[in-house]
């Protein structure tokens, strides 16, 4: 009856270790609304008809939600162009998460964070376009692998989620290829994934290489949200600039707040033209009009004396 | 419905004292010159269309299978178009094919339907289609002045260059040329015509850059 007792309680033991070491390899979501809003895999570009990886799954998350620790490790923090400020956490175990298009981070680089601890605050930065988000990749040995199955409990889905321009995400490339290592770790700090816009490139060192012809292509729209919002709604965007140690992006963030300026004010001039060309035309209109208005009366009053004379 | 092909519905009707004031044959005549290029046959790229729309949007029915021969004719010239990458040219017999009186009673009209307004529109992690999309506002603008039916291969023209499809450019050069402009009228479309390039090249640019987001 002992033994009996004791295999029971052996039983039930190795059944909460494994619920326990099960949850403890889930990982927790991330943001607070815990939905999907664009998973992950295989994405057709209806413009330039190439199939490309989406390496992580994007989660809803307004400007300023406080994303959290998906698992326990050290953060490192970085940014890029596309990706804008960047946090990842490196887990004992070999995963790294990354949290991207952040406003700012809330933890320092080399600080030890705990599962569902507070790291971020999400934001637009980077080539997030205009609707923040957050983009969460993870990595096992360094190869991009699909979130969502490792999630705990599983977020939902936005409708539409696994489509993207009408097509489906698709999990492995249709044109051919492995579905397998879709994508590895980039360096931190690397221009992998940066793009070339200012402060994260290398490879453009000049800082008198922009002109105000760079924001031709931007709306205004783009302009307010990726060019001026980024740095409002990020205290810390010069401090981060600063931390690369090399006077570069610094340098370029002047050229590129010069170049900007400019074109703002291009920008206000044409505005200004156009207003006083519509308002000298009203005016033209309103003396055109008046002038007729005068001259019937005239005429009105002419015929009137004629007709009196008449008689 | 696809704001960015509801620019074509103004004035597609099938009344056409000029050839040109119907875009349908117009686009299906540039289309004879992508067959060879083209990645899908017409069959494939039905069989795979209808494949999708069942699959992700419920159709009711296959487009082979549309009861209406005009819509039936429609819709497979529309599924070469759109699964061979000609977006703008497919898209546009889409939104035409809406305007028959038969589409109400059409059983996978409905579903291509949501399938080509969904296309194209900016999301979140492709922001270039931002800017493509602003950039045909912008096209649209400057075009506004122009008659009909000259604003419909103008736009016709600039929206192909924006997306990337060569039928529809295509098709809006032989409008173009067939309806002869003004002087004043070519240096506006040229004009235009040359800020999309530039839009699509910006666009790509921006494309690669965020390539491992």
């Amino acid at each position: 009856m002992i033994k009996r007792w004791w295999r029971d309680l052996l039983m039930v033991g190795g059944l909460l270790l494994t619920a326990t070491t099960a949850e403890s390899a889930c990982l927790k979501i991330p943001a607070p609304s815990q939905l999907i809003t664009s998973t992950f895999g295989w994405r057709f570009h209806p413009v330039f008809k190439t199939w490309r990886m989406h390496r992580g799954a994007d989660f809803r998350a307004p400007i300023g939600d406080t994303l959290t620790a998906a698992h326990g490790g050290v953060v490192q923090v970085s940014f890029s162009g596309s990706g804008g400020n960047e946090i990842r956490i490196l887990g004992e175990d070999g995963v790294v998460v990354r949290y991207l298009h952040l406003t700012r981070a809330l933890v320092s680089p080399g600080t030890r964070v705990q599962p569902g601890q507070q790291v971020a605050l999400s934001g637009n930065t980077g080539h997030a376009s205009a609707a923040p988000h957050l983009h969460f990749e993870v990595y096992q040995a360094k190869q991009a692998v699909n979130p969502e199955p490792l999630l705990c409990p599983a977020p939902g889905r936005k409708a539409g989620a696994d489509k993207v321009n009408g097509f489906p995400v698709l999990a492995c490339n249709p044109e051919g290829g492995s579905c397998q290592n879709v994508g590895t770790l980039p360096n931190v700090g690397s221009t992998q994934g940066a793009g070339t816009t200012t402060a994260s490139t290398a490879s453009d060192a000049s800082p008198t290489g922009l002109s105000i012809e760079s924001f031709d292509d931007m709306s205004a729209n783009e302009i307010l949200i990726s060019e001026i919002m980024k740095r409002y709604a990020n205290p810390d965007w010069i401090t981060r600039l600063n931390e690369y140690g090399a006077p570069e992006p610094l340098l370029q963030e002047m050229a590129h707040m010069d170049a900007l300026g400019a074109y703002l004010k291009v920008l206000m001039r044409d505005s200004r033209e156009r207003r006083e060309m519509l308002m000298a035309n009203r005016l033209a209109r309103q003396t055109q009009a008046d002038a007729a208005l005068r001259l019937s009366r005239q005429r009105a009053l002419a015929a009137r004396a004629a007709a009196r004379g008449d008689h | 419905m696809n704001l960015l092909l509801a620019f074509l519905l103004i004035g597609s009707t099938a009344n056409a004292a000029n050839d040109v004031k119907d875009v349908a044959p117009i686009i299906q005549q540039a289309a004879k010159a992508h067959v060879a290029s083209a990645k899908l046959s017409s069959d494939a790229a039905l069989t795979r269309l209808d494949n999708l729309l069942h699959a992700q949007y419920g159709s009711r029915g296959y487009l082979r299978a549309e009861p209406h021969p005009t819509l039936r004719a429609r819709y497979q010239q529309a599924a070469w178009l759109l699964m061979n990458g000609d977006v703008i040219a497919g898209g546009t017999l889409v939104s035409l094919a809406r305007q028959h009186p038969a589409f109400a009673k059409s059983p996978a009209g409905p579903a291509l339907a949501s399938f080509v307004d969904r296309m194209l529109t900016p999301v979140s992690d492709m922001p270039e289609l931002t800017v493509l999309a602003d950039a045909g506002r912008r096209a649209q603008r400057k075009l506004a002045g122009l008659p009909y039916p000259l604003i419909t291969y103008a736009q016709l023209h600039a929206f192909g260059i924006l997306y990337n499809d060569p039928v529809a450019i295509d098709a809006g050069q032989i409008g173009l040329r067939a309806l002869q402009p003004s002087d004043r009228e070519r240096l506006l479309i040229t004009g235009v015509l040359d800020d999309c390039r530039k839009a699509l090249a910006a666009a790509k640019a921006m494309a690669e850059a965020h390539a491992d987001d």
